[in-house]
């Protein structure tokens, strides 16, 4: 039994989430994040004045993205109790996970290559801020998919003792469906469905950080049992 | 059971043409709570359900319900 | 409906989802009240645009769905499957209604050329409606599977947990328009 392998990378999901908030809540500092509605000069000013720990922030933050992948695996690995044979939902799940990884290191190199010549025309520097922040809340396709089919494999096992409780399974997908707010960001650049807002970006966001420490609970509960068991 | 829900629910249904929008909101409210916590108790059967759940539920009613009068009241000019 | 006390209605895993459904339309509706209190002058205005007949008609199809859904639960209870099938399938009728009915209305507006992003208050309107129409087909689904489940001659007592989650989230999706109503169709 690999547990050591598991438990590590149950534990990448807690580093990446420490590493993510040091580098892009305190360093960068982008949260709360910069209105949708400010103007060109005003968002190149955010990164005039606040270059080098932007810089730095991100470079974090891009590190911490990469530690998701040991953690969907882990994921993956326990689903894969579940369907045996014949794992499809465990496969979707790592497909979508792997692209989750994108969703959160490409916005933020956009808004590095916007800190790397922060002096370039304002306008420029806006259209990366806008397309790293769009990229980052919009695209809330990967993650759905991902807690959608964690909670379908939960449902689907029958056994009488069963991988994960099913209350994980009814959690994932409420986490699923309240993801999909931040698809409404690109009509609105005020109020609660903007990137901004706390229905397409606060909710999502919390819910999101929030779906790790659940997760990590239960995986490392998980874990130690298959240990036992062995 | 049925009896009163049906009349909470026609009360609610009947508009009211008043003057006084406050008063109306607030009774509105009111009557639409009030039906919840019965929806909650009667329908879902939660007032058999653990004390937690009970209270959780209500916790949750009395919450909401006054968040938005609240809210209501600051937002609106008077009358 | 002779319940011990301390029953959980349905499986406990549902109501992660019920109570986190709760929390989450209760933040919409206190964000709805909040931008409201900014703006009051519009909110009244557009509101003036909606139909409440819809709203009120559809709100009386929502009750008599769940009234039909606990006399099932209750039938099903009683091991009268069939009869429990029956009133699950006026529910459901009821939900095809509320669904008939907001196509009616969405499409009424649409052609008065009202849309998501005419202002705030029809943001709302579309947004807070269209998820709630969306527990409704999802609820819909539940108790076209709770038919099937309790037309089965294997139908038993241990399939009442089912029964009673697949209720108790038809019965969220009535509280949800028991406030949806009100706030946006009726607050003045």
């Amino acid at each position: 039994m690999n547990t050591k392998s598991q438990l590590l990378c149950a534990w990448c999901g807690i580093a990446f989430l420490v590493l993510f908030t040091i580098g892009w809540v305190f360093l960068a500092r982008f949260l709360p994040p910069p209105s949708p509605a400010l103007s060109a000069n005003e968002v190149a000013a955010i990164y005039q004045q606040n270059t080098g720990a932007i810089r730095f922030g991100l470079m974090l933050a891009m590190i911490a993205g990469g530690l998701t992948a040991p953690w969907v695996a882990v994921i993956a690995n326990q689903m894969k109790r579940i369907e045996g044979d014949s794992p499809v939902l465990t496969y979707t799940m790592l497909v979508a996970g792997a692209a989750g990884i994108l969703v959160l290191v490409l916005p933020v190199m956009a808004w590095t290559v916007a800190a790397f010549r922060p002096d370039r025309d304002p306008e420029l520097i806006m259209l990366l801020n806008d397309f790293g922040w769009i990229f980052f809340v919009m695209t809330f396709s990967p993650f759905f998919v991902q807690n959608m089919v964690i909670g379908l494999a939960i449902f689907a096992d029958k056994s009488d003792a069963p991988v994960f409780p099913r209350w994980l399974g009814y959690f994932n997908i409420w986490v699923a469906i309240l993801l999909v707010p931040g698809g409404l960001i690109t009509f609105f650049k005020t109020g609660p469905f903007a990137w901004d807002g706390i229905i397409a970006f606060w909710l999502p966001l919390v819910i999101f950080f929030g779906w790790f420490l659940v997760m990590f609970q239960v995986l490392l509960k998980n874990i130690k049992q298959q240990a036992l068991a062995a | 059971m049925i009896a009163t829900a049906l009349s909470w629910w026609l009360g609610a249904d009947s508009p009211f043409f008043g003057e006084n929008s406050f008063a109306i909101t607030t009774g509105l409210m009111l009557i639409a709570f009030t039906k919840i916590r019965f929806v909650i108790r009667y329908f879902m059967e939660v007032r058999h359900a653990p004390v937690a759940l009970r209270l959780v539920c209500d916790v949750w009613v009395v919450v909401i319900c006054g968040a938005i009068l609240t809210l209501y009241g600051l937002g609106s000019p008077a009358g | 409906m002779s319940q011990t006390k301390n029953h959980v209605p349905g499986e406990v895993g549902i109501w992660v989802f019920i109570l986190g459904d709760m929390l989450v339309f209760g933040l919409f509706f206190l964000v709805f009240v909040y931008y409201r209190g900014l703006d009051v002058e519009l909110y009244r205005q557009s509101q003036a645009a909606l139909n409440q007949h819809y709203g009120a008609f559809n709100t009386l199809l929502l009750l008599a769905s769940s009234w039909f859904v606990v006399m099932a639960v209750e039938n099903a209870r009683a091991a009268s499957g069939k009869q429990a099938a029956k009133l699950f399938s006026l529910a459901l009728l009821c939900g095809a209604g509320f669904g008939a009915v907001k196509f009616i209305e969405y499409s009424e507006k649409l052609a008065a050329g009202i849309t998501i992003t005419s202002n705030d208050f029809f943001m709302y309107y579309y947004i807070f409606t269209g998820l709630h129409l969306l527990h409704v087909v999802i609820g819909m689904g539940v108790l076209t599977f709770l038919i099937i489940k309790a037309r089965s001659p294997q139908f038993q007592a241990s399939d009442m947990v089912l029964v009673e989650s697949g209720a108790s989230f038809w019965h969220l999706v009535d509280l949800l328009w028991i406030i949806l109503f009100p706030l946006l169709y009726l607050m003045k």
